[in-house]
């Protein structure tokens, strides 16, 4: 067989992992499992077929539909189904920015704005549409409150094209006050709002704004659901949508494509079991977050805490290790079992942290620091936050021993 | 069984080096060296940062099952081999950064880094042996790899002679199409990946463009100078002795009765100057601060074997005069163009001794000594 590893390691690498990066991924829940395997036995047929295998499966569809939006607070027809967070971003971010050529010399270049803080998939397509000619505008800092000025006035929103901010951030857990941003907006003329909810799907008492024309991302694999699905939200009335896939006039016109309804009803089921424990899970997570920030500071004395300042989610922990060699110490934790992330700038692995972290601790802050985020999931007790510290602790002492000449 | 960190460009040399290493039973951590980051990458397709070799080396890491890590060695990297390799082309000397690479960040940098993650040794796929001391404590030999085409010996005699004992070459024995025939049928994904022919930070190939942005395109070996014979004769200018290393031909113009090459290059007053072959020949080689991998190094008169050149053979010489600063070699017959910059490397039958850089060549006749 090609693709079977060739040797069976020798290493006991995989027994006894720690796994503290639920905000990449959880494991599929066991009704989201069995939810998905009745879609694919019962409704398999394609949902854009007329005849009755075609209809049971559009049915599935529809109803996995229905459940997201009352998960969400939302209607029916404002929900679409895409592929997942990034393609979701990317649909309405280059879809609501059409392409323009930028006007004869004089007229204003049509803007659009994001914070300095968003995820690749909401930065990357903005800097396609900027490599096109729009003037895409980022405030120094990210949208904070009703005092935020400096980028963040109504005189600064007014006549852009879109503005997007992420909801919940995914490196430092920080909450945005994202309703009171749509306020700005809808005085600013009405500006289009889009909202990154990856990470605040299930996590946060998610309210979603009713202003016409806000876009809301999100998927299923940060909540338990599967990789692979993934929605848009969009109020009514909407702005007008450039679609990026055609071919077949799916969800509305917006995204061609054979829906994959195992994936929605997955969406659905996770979304729906998500918002059921939020408030148990936030009040069960809270103090493990706490327990494992007190645990790692005795270890390590120097450690810095990211975002301090920040309203944050339960569920995610970022810390600084002042160590120079972030990819190093990733590397060893990894190799004592112990599944973490960092924000790193680029897929390519380098030690340099991410935009997001240097807007919002700044570049000196972070000078020979190595960022670690931790994230909690149903998996975590505190069993696993005591272990967790145990090998961090070990592993950077083993380190800073190497270094000292 | 021990833990190895083998160092994997994603190339087939170093996937190979891997597999072996494996199924001898070691356990093997694989690692990919960050040594650059390109940031002005257009968004058309062209990979930045070797991101391919990064690529290419994760997916045999997983064919092998192996771990597989990226190491962020930029700094270290910038200030001992890319500032490095600026530096002597503005001199107007012809660097080779790779050997600066094995002397510094790919073995001592990566095995400091190894040694934190539990390995005691480090391997690479140059194509080289080790040959260990029969009894403890003796010394531990580089030797030249068996397929002397493929031989690179050459970019390694700045290796850190205590960190012999740990190095590890498992392809040194192996003649390139074996190594090819041995990757497919372990059908690693590189087996047939042509080797790189490129220098690691730029890509491109636009080593002009590169200099450019670090010293400025200014700077006196990129600006225009004289093309001049030894006798003072103006026969042309050029756009920068940045551009030229002895015996070159290109780029002096062409349609002259005898041919002409570059002799050598005066940073001083801009100068490139040209001549026939012969001006190419040397009768030796002076280098400078030799370094050496063995105890015992070369005495003055010896006899033993040196090569000035990566793709040049190993040429017989004697050794004229040796201390720490200087190291002089008088060739046994007359050879040339000898590049100030690049390496001398000096063999006893099979055995790398040890090398240095060349500071210049010791002209035709007779010998001091």
């Amino acid at each position: 067989m090609q693709d079977a590893p060739l040797y069976r390691d020798p290493s006991p690498r995989m027994m006894d992992r720690i796994y503290l990066d639920h905000a990449a991924a959880t494991p599929l829940l066991p009704q989201v499992r069995e939810a998905m395997a009745r879609a694919s036995e019962e409704a398999w047929a394609n949902p854009s077929s007329r005849h009755q295998s075609g209809v049971r499966a559009r049915r599935m569809l529809e109803e996995a539909r229905s459940r997201t939006a009352t998960a969400l607070g939302v209607a029916s027809p404002e929900v679409f189904f895409v592929s997942g967070g990034t393609e979701a971003c990317n649909l309405a971010i280059l879809g609501l920015l059409h392409t323009q050529a930028p006007g004869p010399s004089g007229e204003k270049r049509p803007f659009a704005l994001h914070s300095p803080v968003e995820h690749r998939a909401v930065r990357e397509p903005f800097e396609q549409r900027s490599r096109e000619g729009w003037d895409i505008r980022i405030p120094r800092a990210p949208f904070c409150g009703p005092a935020e000025g400096d980028g963040w006035t109504e005189e600064d929103l007014t006549g852009a094209a879109l503005i997007s901010h992420i909801w919940v951030h995914n490196e430092t857990g920080a909450i945005y006050p994202v309703e009171e941003l749509s306020r700005r907006c809808a005085a600013a003329g009405g500006v289009p709002l889009h909202l990154d909810a990856v990470q605040a799907v299930g996590k946060i008492d998610l309210r979603i704004p009713d202003r016409a024309g806000t876009l809301v991302s999100l998927c299923a694999h940060k909540i338990g659901g599967p990789r692979g699905a993934g929605a848009l939200v969009i109020r009514r009335p909407p702005r007008p949508l450039m679609p990026r896939t055609v071919g077949g006039g799916q969800e509305g016109g917006l995204r061609a494509g054979t829906p994959d309804v195992a994936g929605a009803v997955g969406l659905a089921t996770a979304l729906e079991l998500a918002c059921d424990r939020r408030e148990g899970e936030a009040r069960r997570l809270a103090p493990l977050r706490s327990l494992l920030l007190a645990l790692l500071r005795e270890g390590i004395p120097d450690l810095r805490l990211h975002d301090a300042a920040s309203d944050v989610v339960s569920h995610i922990l970022n810390v600084g290790v002042p160590f120079r060699d972030g990819t190093l110490l990733l590397a060893a934790l990894d190799l004592e079992g112990v599944d973490l992330s960092a924000g790193s700038a680029c897929s390519s692995g380098s030690s340099r942290p991410s935009p997001a972290l240097v807007a919002i601790e700044g570049e000196e802050a972070l000078r020979g620091i190595a960022p670690l985020r931790f994230s909690f999931g149903p998996t975590t007790d505190e069993g696993t936050v005591r272990e967790a510290a145990r090998r961090v602790i070990a592993v950077v002492r083993r380190l800073r021993e190497a270094e000292r000449p | 069984m021990s833990r190895i960190l083998v160092a994997m460009s994603g190339g087939v040399d170093s996937s190979l080096a891997a597999a072996l290493l494996v199924e001898a039973g070691h356990e093997v951590i694989g690692v990919t060296m960050k040594t650059f980051c390109y940031q002005e990458t257009p968004a058309h397709g062209k990979t930045c940062c070797g991101l391919d070799g990064i690529l290419d080396a994760r997916r045999v890491a997983d064919r092998l099952g192996i771990a597989h890590y990226v190491f962020d060695v930029e700094e270290e990297f910038t200030r001992d081999v890319i500032d490095d390799f600026v530096a002597e082309y503005a001199r107007g000397r012809t660097p080779n950064p790779c050997v600066r690479c094995n002397a510094n960040t790919k073995f001592r940098d990566l095995m400091r880094r190894g040694r934190a993650l539990g390995c005691d040794g480090i391997a690479t796929g140059h194509y080289v042996r080790i040959a260990r001391g029969a009894e403890p404590g003796s010394a531990t030999r580089l030797l030249r790899g068996l397929d002397r085409s493929k031989d690179q010996a050459y970019f390694l005699w700045g290796l850190p002679p205590e960190l012999l004992p740990l190095l590890h070459f498992p392809v040194g024995a192996l003649s390139k199409a074996e190594v090819r025939e041995r990757a497919r049928a372990l059908g690693l994904v590189t087996a047939d990946k042509p080797e790189s022919q490129e220098i690691c930070f730029v890509p491109d190939g636009d080593y002009r463009n590169f200099l450019s942005k670090r010293l400025g395109s200014d700077h006196p070996a990129l600006s225009t100078g004289r093309i001049v014979r030894e006798d003072g004769t103006e026969v042309g200018t050029h756009a920068g002795y940045a551009g030229f290393t002895p015996g070159q031909r290109k780029g002096l113009g062409g349609g002259r009765e005898v041919p002409l090459y570059v002799i050598e290059t005066r940073p001083g007053s801009r100068d490139v100057v040209v001549g026939g072959r012969e001006a190419l020949l040397a009768g030796g080689v002076v280098v400078e601060t030799p370094h050496w991998l063995t105890p015992s190094p070369p005495d003055a008169g010896e006899e033993l074997y040196v090569q000035i050149r990566h793709r040049g053979p190993a040429i017989p010489a004697r050794v004229e005069s040796t201390g720490p600063e200087e190291l002089r070699l008088r060739f046994e017959g007359p050879v040339g163009p000898v590049s100030p910059g690049q390496s001398a490397v000096v063999f006893r039958e099979e055995q790398v001794l040890g090398g240095g850089r060349i500071r210049s060549r010791i002209p035709l006749g007779p010998s001091e000594a």
